[in-house]
């Protein structure tokens, strides 16, 4: 590339080790490099997330119509609601988040991704063990424990050998990589696959019984969102957010407390989600106490993105990966104070049980992890496609049904269930009180869930349009940035 | 191995940040340079704050942690002791007879005492209900098993047992419930002292009285 | 940084996993509670492939911080020794439906359940319970050994009768077996266990 050589300050000088300076050219080849991979993964998550969001609209309309396609045992909402969840973190986040791996490893490792065709067969194991889990759990085959349901006999196994094959091409890719110095993303990247395959294969362990049973079943779903979920979308939005406003992140140090922090206290955080219930007290004692201390992380890196973005929201407008980015990091730290106020027992005892638990798990699973994974897809398919997006009027589109249906549902759906629990909690009043003080709450969600679901087919429309339509040049500026980027602002210190 | 910045990378531009003074090639509009950490150590008050939760944190676990064993639902009874005073109180004060019936018996008599023909027997009009109190009494307390026949329909179903659910204050309030305002029920009250008189005589029975039992009952 | 990755989350398996297993494997199931039969281990095994711990829970809880007990789920909160034959467990963390711990105390009669499954309407008209159709048999004539639900006429299919599976009535022998009021265990156990 010829470039001006501009001025350099000595203050920058200073920092040199921490600068990751590459050309426009050298990005294209770390990502060409893993170009097969990528897509096949983002290919896979879109069908995945077209399957799960009328999945979870079916299980939406029949707490309206409770007799809706009641007829068939496959279609029955205790079978449709478990392959909503099954579809959407295992389909289209798991699925989502290996392109981001395996896209955002060989930039920050400046090198090109290697085992490429490993991962590829990785993520299609992968998902012939989501294909067949989601068949059996139809059927009825079900192990019967949240978040993991699919059959640890025969869709289990590919999943571990799946997670396990992309993990390697992750790994290999930072074994060889050119840079001295790991990025905050690279932390959280490399060491969810680890983490995930951990937490999988000892809560898929078919041994334990009794309330120890739901203790495996809690510490695993609890950390499949910590160590998995959020690991990997935390450092997409840590690539993201300073890489479009061209910024460097606020401090290394806060990434580095918010990091460990994470690592320490998430993964105790699990019996929170049994308390009152009958498994010793000192568990549930032990993670409310973890719940609580996730202030640190989440404080930590509060603070750091948003010292990072501050100043420069209105690059918003411009760019809808940014947009989607801030979003879904306001998002980690609004979700993560809810749960630790849910974590309390005096909030508990009223919102446990109730439709709360389901608007806090959306804050989560929706406005974080779906919405930081679309905001990566808009900004990493353009460069692996190397072809813009067709049409801004379908992102604004997407953005904003998306973004506002979620925001309806969390909102119905939180009131719902606060009324819903302080009815439980009236002694005397019946259970008919606690369902119709919830009916109409259930129905706004069911509006919300119709409105995210034309925003998805917005989206399905556009990366179909982008991915397969000829007409687009590929010379084409992108359709949002008409603007000249605010490259490196130097921090007075 | 490439720690350090090749001579051909591009500089990053500093200062005056109008991105109107930069004449920059497309691509590299496109390709912002690869983010990177400035070393700023964050606000101090985060890192006072962080020592106080972790000060906090040591508190509550200490304080509610209890044992290390298996005993459930002990950690938090010191904690709340001020609270459940009162919400046992509330619990007590009054027992509205309609209120146990909406809770304990519609799943099954239906909320307008019709029941459902040929399943469950009708309280509105139900000899049962309104003849002999003491038979109502025996029902509620220790259940019904077997065939009886209310208003010409013969049913067969189990009641279950309400004594060890039901205070005697609660099962009085729902029998006058039934027995007086259901379905334009009239038939006298019934004390507490009833209750409390077969409740005692029938401590040990284990299982639900049937039809021909009550008859016999009723007739000595 | 992997190894410290690695720790972090292997002494949450320790705390939170390995450590509850030693110690709650002292726990010994209370005299009283049976040990299930065939035919409830199918119906827990229906309960599981339907879903039905989307919408009950399977727990009392403490009676110091919640309504549990006083709104008569329970006559006190569910202990670990209550669990011991379930696997896996079936505690829940949704009351959509009403808590199922002591189902078998309050509606112990078979007739209601199977009414109930196959159109939870008939008898609690503001039920969202979906309902279970596919758990019965529509026949034009029940056969012989058949047993047939009897359906309140606005519900009941327009000719022929409704006939029980064994799914259905193992469901229910399940869901009627669900008794948990015995007063708690004071097992020895518990207090061994102790370091």
């Amino acid at each position: 590339m010829t470039i001006q050589q501009g001025q350099v300050d000595v203050k920058q000088e200073d920092n040199s080790q921490y600068l990751n300076k590459a050309s426009a050219m050298e990005m294209e080849t770390y990502d060409q490099s893993g170009r097969q991979p990528v897509l096949l993964g983002f290919l896979i998550a879109v069908i995945w997330l077209l399957i799960g969001t009328v999945l979870g609209d079916l299980s939406s309309f029949k707490f309206d119509h409770p007799d809706l396609l009641s007829g068939q045992a496959y279609l029955t909402f205790g079978r449709i609601r478990p392959a909503h969840l099954n579809a959407m973190v295992y389909g289209w986040a798991s699925t989502a988040m290996f392109s981001v791996s395996l896209w955002l490893m060989p930039r920050l490792c400046r090198t090109r991704l290697r085992w490429g065709r490993v991962a590829s067969c990785g993520i299609l194991v992968w998902t012939a063990g989501l294909i067949v889990g989601l068949v059996l759990l139809l059927q009825g085959y079900s192990d019967g424990l949240e978040w993991l349901e699919l059959d640890r006999m025969w869709a289990d196994p590919l999943l571990v050998v799946g997670a396990a094959m992309v993990g390697a091409s992750v790994w290999r890719t930072l074994a060889a990589r050119n840079v001295h110095h790991l990025y905050v993303s690279v932390w959280y990247v490399a060491a969810s696959y680890p983490w995930f395959l951990i937490i999988f294969l000892a809560g898929n362990l078919p041994f334990y019984r009794g309330v120890e049973s739901a203790a495996v079943n809690w510490f695993y779903a609890h950390n499949a969102l910590g160590l998995w979920l959020t690991a990997v979308n935390l450092a997409l939005i840590y690539y993201l957010l300073p890489k479009i406003i061209g910024r460097p992140i606020y401090s290394y140090w806060l990434s580095l407390v918010g990091f460990w922090a994470l690592a320490l206290f998430y993964a105790l955080n699990g019996m929170h989600h049994l308390i009152g219930g009958p498994i010793p007290s000192w568990m549930i004692a032990t993670s409310i106490t973890a719940s609580i201390m996730m202030v640190i992380p989440v404080i930590a890196v509060g603070i750091n993105q948003h010292m990072t973005v501050v100043g420069r929201f209105g690059a918003m407008r411009y760019s809808p990966a940014l947009t989607l980015a801030v979003i879904a990091a306001m998002s980690y730290t609004a979700v993560s104070l809810q749960g630790i106020m849910t974590a309390l027992v005096s909030v508990n005892r009223i919102t446990h049980f109730t439709h709360w638990t389901i608007a806090h798990s959306h804050l989560g699973l929706y406005m974080f992890v779906t919405l930081s994974l679309f905001g990566g897809m808009y900004y990493i398919l353009p460069r692996v496609l190397k072809r813009e997006w067709p049409s801004r009027r379908l992102i604004r589109l997407h953005i904003l049904l998306t973004g506002g249906g979620m925001a309806l549902y969390i909102i119905a759906l939180g009131i719902g269930g606060v009324l819903q629990g302080l009815s439980l909690l009236t002694p005397g009043t019946g259970f008919e009180a606690s369902v119709a003080s919830t009916k109409p709450w259930l129905m706004l969600r069911s509006i919300s869930a119709v409105i995210i679901s034309v925003g998805h087919l917005a989206f399905i429309y556009h990366s179909y349009l982008l991915a397969f339509s000829r007409k687009h040049s590929t010379t084409q500026l992108p359709p949002f940035i008409e603007f000249k980027p605010v490259l490196v602002k130097e921090r007075k210190s | 191995m490439n720690d350090q910045p090749r001579q051909t990378d591009p500089a990053i531009p500093t200062g005056n940040n109008e991105s109107t003074e930069l004449d920059l090639h497309d691509q590299v509009i496109y390709e912002t340079p690869e983010p990177f950490e400035d070393i700023a150590s964050g606000p101090r008050w985060f890192y006072l704050f962080s020592v106080v939760a972790l000060v906090v944190g040591a508190f509550y676990l200490g304080r509610h942690m209890g044992n290390l064993d298996t005993e459930a639902h002990i950690g938090f009874l010191q904690a709340q002791k001020q609270q459940s005073g009162q919400g046992g109180a509330a619990a007590v004060k009054t027992v509205s007879g309609a209120a146990v019936f909406t809770s304990r018996c519609v799943s099954c008599h239906q909320a307008n005492g019709q029941g459902i023909p040929g399943a469950f027997p009708p309280l509105v009009k139900s000899t049962y209900v309104l003849g002999d109190p003491q038979t109502l009494v025996r029902i509620v307390l220790q259940g019904l098993q077997g065939e009886i026949k209310v208003e010409g329909q013969a049913y067969n179903g189990l009641m279950p047992p309400w004594q060890d659910q039901l205070s005697d204050e609660e099962t009085t309030a729902v029998i006058n419930y039934i027995r007086t305002e259901l379905g334009g029920n009239q038939a006298g009250q019934v004390d507490v002292e009833l209750v409390q008189k077969i409740r005692a005589a029938e401590k040990d029975r284990q299982k639900p009285w049937t039809v021909p039992e009550l008859e016999a009952l009723e007739k000595s | 940084m992997l190894m410290g990755a690695l720790a972090t989350v292997i002494f949450a398996l320790v705390i939170l996993v390995i450590l509850p297993s030693s110690l709650l494997s002292h726990v010994e199931a209370p005299p009283q509670l049976k040990r299930p039969s065939q035919q409830e281990l199918l119906g827990r095994q229906i309960y599981i492939s339907n879903g039905c711990i989307y919408c009950h829970t399977q727990q009392v809880r403490d009676a110091e911080i919640t309504a549990d007990v006083s709104s008569g789920l329970g006559n006190r909160a569910s202990v670990p020794a209550d669990y011991v034959y379930d696997a896996p467990n079936l505690l829940g963390t949704m009351r959509t439906g009403p808590d199922l711990f002591n189902v078998g105390v309050r509606l112990p009669d078979s007739n209601w359940h199977l009414l109930h499954l196959y159109q939870p309407r008939a008898l609690v008209p503001w039920s969202i319970m979906p309902a279970f159709p596919f758990l019965f048999e529509h026949k034009p004539k029940a056969e012989k050994g058949d047993k047939v639900l009897k359906v309140p006429a606005a519900y009941a299919p327009k000719q022929g009768v409704v006939v029980i599976t064994p799914e259905a009535a193992a469901l229910v022998a399940y869901l009627t077996s669900l008794r948990h009021d015995y007063p708690i265990p004071d097992s020895p156990a518990f207090k061994e266990s102790q370091p």
